[in-house]
């Protein structure tokens, strides 16, 4: 997680700071369009949902009275304009049964993984993160990008912590079902 | 639990893997852009009906009221009653007003309602104000 040091003046992108905003929005891009590209699942409208968020965000920073951090405060903003995308198009996500991964399953997943080569294996879980339900997506991106705080996570889901933590265990464990998908036993053997 | 706890490694050192995607170069510029016609917007206010039209149809309209009065042969006759009677107001008022009177349940009602009202708009500005966000 990269620290912010130099955090935006939000008074003056309030008052109409275009270049003030710039900074805010080069800060905070490159998360707002993984969450949105996790969610939708296409380049080019995940493009255009980042870029309405923004939008909302210029708009509504006048009502940000900094009762949760900035961040939390952006990324709840794209979560709920992807979410608000995803059901103005009826947009079907698929929901993943949630199967039981043993511990075996895991160590083996695990190994195949350690042997892959380091491009292939990046391709392989994006391709993975690719096939997670939208909010499933949402929760991992948020989570491990956002300080792994589960408090954080909540606060931008608006959740409570402890929904928030079985989403987060139902979200690993629905990857981890279409990681061992992805892994079939032929290709684990291969790496072996 | 020692299940789960493997699988939290996993898909920790999974997650560590998966770097942030990057958008397109121009899209900070592309979101100004959007920025900047969104406050030029915002300064550019035209009203539907513009101060001539607005004028010229106050004077059509008094005109053709004034025309339409003086053909009626009364209305020249009555308008000294008419003024008289609008003098006569002022004092009308300062005789009928006290002795009008309001029944409590009128009040009470009266009073209730503009509660009502006030905190429903309170409410509906909550509501309207989160929806942006």
């Amino acid at each position: 997680m990269e620290h912010r040091a130099n955090q935006p003046d939000i008074a003056a992108i309030v008052s109409g700071d275009s270049q003030e905003f710039s900074k805010l929005v080069d800060d905070y891009k490159d998360l707002v369009f993984t969450i949105a590209l996790r969610m939708l699942k296409n380049k080019e409208e995940a493009e255009e949902v980042a870029q309405d968020s923004f939008i909302k965000i210029f708009r509504s920073l006048k009502s940000f009275q900094g009762g949760s951090k900035l961040s939390t405060w952006i990324y709840r903003i794209a979560y709920n304009t992807c979410l608000d995308r995803i059901k103005k198009y009826k947009k079907d996500q698929q929901t993943k049964q949630i199967e039981e991964v043993g511990s075996y399953h895991i160590a083996e997943m695990d190994n195949a993984l350690d042997l892959m080569m380091q491009k292939e294996k990046s391709a392989m879980i994006q391709e993975c993160i690719q096939k997670l339900p939208a909010i499933d997506a949402a929760i991992l991106t948020l989570f491990y990008f956002e300080e792994q705080s589960l408090i954080e996570l909540a606060s931008a889901l608006k959740l409570s912590v402890s929904t928030a933590k079985v989403k987060l265990f139902r979200a690993r464990k629905k990857l981890a079902v279409i990681l061992k998908e992805q892994l079939k036993p032929e290709t684990i053997r291969s790496y072996e | 639990m020692n299940e789960d706890k493997d699988l939290e490694k996993l898909i920790n050192s999974l997650m560590e893997e998966a770097p942030l995607e990057t958008p397109s170069d121009n899209f900070t510029d592309m979101v100004v852009a959007r920025v900047e016609e969104l406050k030029s917007s915002k300064l550019m206010f035209r009203p539907l009906i513009t101060k001539k039209t607005f004028l010229l149809w106050a004077v059509i309209l008094g005109g053709l009221t004034f025309y339409l009065a003086s053909l009626d042969s009364s209305f020249n006759a009555n308008i000294g009653n008419y003024l008289s009677a609008i003098s006569e107001a002022n004092s009308w008022f300062s005789d009928k007003l006290p002795q009008f009177q309001l029944s409590r349940k009128i009040i009470y009602m009266t009073g209730a309602f503009v509660i009502m009202i006030y905190f429903q708009a309170m409410l509906l500005k909550r509501f309207f104000n989160r929806q942006v966000i």
